[in-house]
């Protein structure tokens, strides 16, 4: 036998429909059952919105923060109403009136706050997600004492009242730096992701490619990483975006309780909110509205990506 | 199984202690009952000590803490652990002491019995409702998936669980507590003026005299603040039940069901409930702690004189017998309420292989 | 059927009820919003217990609204002047005459053995807990007078507060009853408060944590006073903070308001201003400068800085802004009230002018930064004050006014545990703790004293908290040999003159330049809310605040 030919290349011959058939990986079709899902799409857009105002909003708006203007007794084109309870909305130089007491611009306030605000939000789920998912994927991996000692200790973390942990790492380290906060609520938001990653990996451990995989040979730390975590990594994505929201609502309860951000240093929504509060009663219904506005649109718009990436992530989908 | 539960239960044990001694660590670090003599310049440096050895406070840690125990204390250690009855001594929570309150005196179990009743009140009852409402509302949203009702629900959670509790507390006050709409009382849980304060023996004997309107006073009360706790709770649950009603109905077997020709509400409420109901009772369960200290901030906005304040007052005061009191009891719900959500979990589902 | 009955039921519900609902005459409702940890007055430290206390306890003496002290136990009032105070070799005799036929809550008779048993009862050392301590009792070597109404105080040495000593008296009988150990839970204790005996007005039936206390009539008390309380039952009702007391207010669910102050008044828009009572208090607010810290960190520097900060510092801002122009800026430490206060002249006006040019002939000039440097050393302030909005926001002010100048402040706001913590109880690290002194300048308030006396540990050299056994108050670290000397001769006279000469020296100090200790910024403001059917209600400045004549209060 002599010169037999090559065979011919990997090109599909020309059919009727020239249609060509493209193969998407599991990210391309996640991301294509996330477009469909309009609310996810509306929730994302909210959220990045969000983030957009809080990353170059400071830059924009019209006043320096820790600028204290010098107060005046009424609000400026108004002969009744009293600069100390607040200027409402649309008045002079102030698109969303000013706060009561110091008569600050609120915009500023908002926007400087949402910064902070979802830079806690973010870095703690973030901080909290490594950490929940070595300490989970450990247990669930290796099981056995590993197991039983990781998840008794998550037991105990997740007994404790978040708010005494709360005054106790404040008390320890000193309060009110927002990074402390977030560094509080990284630690106080893993076990429960760690209890999740855990019983994703017992169950995926059982399956049977890890079985094969084994058979095989594969050492536990490819097995961890190439086989398992890529299965595990979207309830992990689903659930860290979804505490993003209760980040901030917690960090929003924490200032209110008086523990939270020194407001004398750094403004968020939630201690902008808190400081608003005894302002109410004399008709300021601005200041508390906005910062509240901010957070329940931001948390709206975590939700229902959330929802949405939970529905185009899980290749079980109910679509 | 029931080798699981034994095992687990014996787990709990030393989660227990494990979680008293980190919180009897903490709270030392974040104080000392002494500290309400600081801006008082006549008292004296000796009369601090004395304070402190009146109340044990100048004993090292470890000996505070077995004394709490109720290991250490007259009698020698370890035998001190026994009953009174067998020569052991009665102090520490092994005989059932939890102190006295460093902050006014009282018997610590008096404090919480007295704080513990008007917090299970609150917490119970807008603990029912807004369960029933949840398994209401969302079994007919997975129902009826995507239609207004679902999304109108879903937007209400959102928002309601967005809400800061102590915002939505104070604008339910103003707008429906003074003038000009004065449907419901502002704060407290009794009228001053009409009725004893809670709680009290005269309270009680006041009750039997005039139950109706007793009731009547109580449940006036109880409406804002059961309205904040429910629509700020609301919204984690009905989310729950909803996606795992939706989970159920798309299994194999609902589809089988259907296709037998079963009636629609009987596959909805014989098949698919029963298999939904599953994660959301243990997802409840996992929810009773809240019961007896979760209403912080609304016992705050609204003076309900409960548990969950009880505990902000007694960390302000570092008031340490009553705060490991109420940390322990706390610590043991949850304890419990995570094992009985493993054991139910394990019980009810055959799927679930334990090694 | 079933919605029958229930339609029945309810309409029950609402006879009875609206039977039961109407507001009886002969009840006031108090509300405040710091619940009672104590009601007994020795071992009360805020002031919430002592107003609560003070209308179930009577003390020797009253001091009225405008600072006159009146008799109350007493016949007269015991002075140098009247013959009530004897000069004793170094010590001193005091007579009080007790009024005759005066009985305790349970019937007994008060007599000057009460007054030896609350003597006792303070000098026991197993007594832990006493906030006012044993000053003053200790200087005591006997008392006579035994049943009689002639008591005879014989002081070791010139004590100068013998006045306000007795507050109040204890009924002998019933303090012995209770082992002294034992006295800080047993005694008057708050779950069994029927079993004590009183003298006041009102006695407490029970208490409700955080809910409510419950007091009725005392009906010996018109052998005290020689007239029946005003109704039949004072009811204090809790809340949690002043802005659910306010809607509380407007939601008509008591008559009086307590413990509000200034930072409150915009929050009463919408009451009727004749439901309002504002008095001026004792208490102001103020700056104080660790001296310690500042020439550490500047030398000799230090009080050309501390004065620039002064001068540079507008109060009528402070006052007008996050104040909301309801307070008003006052220059003294003493209230005009107080019977040695000295006018004082001086100016409220900032001067940021000044100040800068004065920093700039010291030698500081502005970096890139804005911020004014000598020698490598940036012109950096630590302040720190308490969570209270108010203050935050002044301190927020208060550093806008000194960038403007080239002085950096960095501004902290930390727990009142943190600031006040007591040497002990913080480490020396503690960010912001007044004992310790690791603060720059701090703000917070001080009760400008109604006894001369109430300055010396603040003021004197001797009150330095670094010195063992550390519970000084002198935290801004000051020694000035003129001003320790005025006050060891207020300490050391009962002689009106004498004291009222020394406290103008005092005064006369702290109004020059020689003051690098304090900026006073504002006297704060007593705010109280009664209901028109309250009447007889006035205000008082003391710690008795609107209790003190709680007696005479009437309701339509």
């Amino acid at each position: 036998m002599e010169n037999i030919p090559a065979p011919a290349p990997e090109t599909l011959p020309p059919s009727d429909f020239e249609v060509a058939l493209v193969s998407l990986n599991q990210w391309q079709l996640a991301w294509r059952r996330f477009k469909h899902h309009k609310l996810a799409m509306f929730g994302g857009g909210l959220f990045l919105t969000m983030v957009a105002i809080a990353v170059f909003g400071p830059f924009i708006v019209p006043y320096d923060p820790s600028y204290v203007p010098s107060p005046v007794h009424f609000c400026p084109g108004s002969a009744t109403q009293i600069a100390y309870d607040g200027c409402p909305p649309l008045t002079q130089g102030h698109l969303l009136g000013t706060t009561g007491s110091l008569q600050l611009d609120l915009l500023t306030l908002v926007v400087n706050g949402g910064r902070i605000s979802l830079l806690i939000g973010i870095g703690a789920s973030f901080f909290s997600a490594v950490i929940g998912t070595v300490i989970g994927g450990l247990a669930g991996y290796f099981g056995g004492w590993i197991d039983t000692i990781l998840m008794r200790f998550v037991d105990v973390l997740l007994s404790m009242p978040l708010l005494f942990v709360i005054i106790v790492f404040a008390k320890v380290f000193g309060y009110g730096d927002w990074r402390l906060i977030m560094i509080v609520f990284a630690l106080l938001g893993w076990p429960s992701l760690a209890r999740l990653v855990r019983s994703l990996f017992l169950s995926l451990r059982t399956e049977v490619f890890v079985d094969a995989a084994r058979a095989v040979g594969v050492s536990d730390r490819r097995i961890i990483f190439r086989h398992i975590l890529p299965n595990a990594v979207s309830p992990i994505i689903v659930y860290t975006t979804l505490s993003i929201a209760g980040v901030i609502v917690g960090e929003a309860f924490v200032d209110y309780l008086g523990y939270g951000v020194d407001p004398s240093k750094t403004p968020t929504w939630g201690n902008i909110l808190t400081a608003a509060q005894d302002f109410i009663i004399v008709g300021n219904w601005w200041w508390a509205l906005f910062p509240g506005l901010a957070i329940v649109l931001t948390v709206l718009g975590i939700n229902f990506m959330g929802d949405g990436l939970r529905d185009a992530l899980d290749p079980r989908s109910r679509e | 199984m029931v080798k699981y539960t034994i095992r687990r239960c014996i787990q709990a044990i030393p989660v227990l202690f494990l979680i008293t001694i980190v919180l009897f660590l903490m709270m030392h670090v974040q104080g000392n009952p002494a500290d309400r003599f600081a801006q008082n310049a006549k008292v004296t440096a000796a009369q601090i000590e004395a304070f402190k050895h009146r109340w044990g406070l100048d004993d090292p840690l470890p000996l505070q803490y077995c004394k709490w125990l109720g290991v250490c204390g007259d009698k020698p250690i370890l035998i001190n652990a026994l009953p009174a009855a067998l020569g052991g001594g009665n102090n520490g929570i092994l005989h059932g002491d939890l102190g006295y309150s460093i902050f006014d005196g009282r018997l610590v179990t008096d404090v919480i019995a007295q704080r513990a009743l008007p917090t299970i009140i609150l917490t119970s009852v807008a603990y029912i409702i807004w369960i029933t409402v949840a398994l209401l509302a969302g079994v007919y949203a997975a129902v009826k998936r995507y239609s207004l009702f679902d999304s109108g629900l879903t937007i209400f959670n959102y928002v309601g669980y967005s809400l800061p509790t102590f915002w939505l507390g104070l604008m339910l006050i103003t707008f429906l507590a003074v003038p000009p709409l004065r449907w419901f009382p502002a704060s407290g849980m009794t009228d001053a003026y009409t009725t004893p304060a809670f709680g009290t023996d005269s309270y009680w004997a006041f009750v039997a005299s005039n139950p109706f309107y007793a009731i009547f006073d109580l449940g006036r009360h109880l409406v804002l603040p059961v309205v904040t706790l429910v629509a700020v709770s609301i919204a984690g649950d009905s989310r729950f039940v909803r996606s795992s009603m939706l989970d159920a109905l798309n299994q194999d077997y609902v589809k089988t069901a259907r296709a037998k020709g079963v009636p629609e509400r009987s596959v909805i409420l014989r098949h698919a409930l029963r298999n939904a109901l599953l994660p959301v009772v243990t997802n409840i369960g996992l929810e009773l702690p809240f019961l007896f200290s979760g209403a912080i901030v609304t016992e705050t906005i609204f003076a309900w004189p409960g548990m969950g304040r009880q505990l902000i007052e007694s960390v302000g005061h570092t008031d340490y017998p009553v705060l490991m009191g109420i940390l322990l009891i706390a610590s043991v719900f949850v304890v419990a309420a995570n094992l009985l959500a493993d054991i139910i979990y394990a019980v009810v589902d055959p799927r679930v292989k334990y090694d | 059927m079933y919605r029958r009955l229930f339609s029945v039921l309810a309409v029950a519900a609402l006879v009875v009820s609206a039977c039961s609902s109407s507001t009886p005459t002969k009840k006031i409702v108090v509300a405040e919003w710091q619940y009672p940890d104590t009601i007994n007055p020795y071992y009360a430290q805020a002031e919430t217990d002592i107003e609560v206390s003070d209308s179930m306890f009577l003390s020797f003496v009253d001091v009225t609204p405008d600072l006159r002290t009146v008799p109350d136990l007493v016949t007269t009032v015991p002075t140098l002047a009247n013959g009530g105070v004897k000069m004793n070799g170094a010590g001193m005799d005091v007579t009080w005459t007790l009024k005759s036929g005066m009985q305790w809550s349970d019937g007994s008779a008060i007599t000057c053995n009460d007054l030896i048993g609350t003597w006792k009862w303070i000098m026991d050392s197993a007594n832990t807990g006493l906030a006012g301590g044993t000053i003053g009792w200790e200087d005591i070597s006997g008392i006579d007078g035994g049943t009689g109404t002639t008591c005879v105080m014989h002081f070791s040495k010139v004590y100068e507060g013998y006045l306000y000593l007795v507050a109040p008296l204890l009924p002998a009988t019933y303090i012995q009853s209770v082992s002294v150990a034992d006295a800080p839970t047993k005694l008057y204790a708050l779950g069994n408060l029927k079993a004590g005996v009183y003298d006041g007005p009102y006695i407490p039936t029970d208490a409700a944590a955080d809910s409510q206390v419950t007091t009725v009539a005392n009906s010996k008390w018109s052998t005290i006073s020689g007239k029946a309380p005003g109704v039949d039952q004072v009811i204090w009702k809790y809340y949690a903070d002043a802005a659910t007391m306010l809607q509380g207010y407007k939601a008509g669910e008591y008559d009086v308001a307590q413990d509000l102050n200034d930072a409150d008044i915009p929050s009463l828009a919408g009451i009727d201003t004749n439901q309002q009572v504002i008095h001026d208090s004792l208490t102001y607010e103020l700056h104080q400068f660790n001296n310690a810290s500042l020439t550490k960190k500047f030398g000799a520097d230090a009080p050309t800085i501390i004065a620039a900060i002064k001068l540079a510092v507008d109060r009528q801002a402070i006052a007008a802004g996050p104040l909301g122009g309801n307070v008003s800026v006052s220059n003294n430490f003493i209230s005009p009230l107080t019977w040695y206060y000295k006018v004082e002249g001086g100016s409220t006006a900032a001067d940021p002018k000044t100040a800068a040019a004065n920093l700039a002939a010291a030698g500081w000039v502005a970096g890139s930064d804005g911020i004014l440097a000598k020698g490598g050393v940036k012109l950096e302030l630590t302040y720190c004050t308490t969570t209270r909005q108010v203050r935050q926001d002044t301190l927020k002010l208060v550093a806008s006014q000194l960038k403007a100048i080239g002085i950096q402040a960095d501004v902290n706001a930390v727990p009142s545990s943190d600031l006040f913590g007591a040497w002990n109880d913080v480490t020396a690290t503690t960010k912001c703790n007044l004992a310790h002194g690791t603060f720059d300048v701090a703000e917070f308030a001080y009760v400008s004293p109604l006894d001369p006396l109430g300055g010396y540990n603040v003021y004197s050299s001797t009150g330095i908290p670094d010195v063992a056994p550390h519970n000084g108050q002198n935290t801004a670290r000051i020694s000035l040999p003129a001003l320790d000397k005025a006050y060891n001769d207020v300490k050391n006279s009962v002689d009106v003159n004498v004291v009222k000469a020394a406290m103008g020296v005092v005064q006369d100090i702290y109004v020059s330049a020689q003051n690098t200790y304090e900026l006073p910024l504002y006297m704060r403001k007593d705010v109280w809310l009664v209901n028109p059917r309250i009447h007889n209600f006035t205000g008082n400045p003391t710690t008795s605040s609107g209790e003190w004549n709680i007696g005479d209060w009437t309701a339509d």
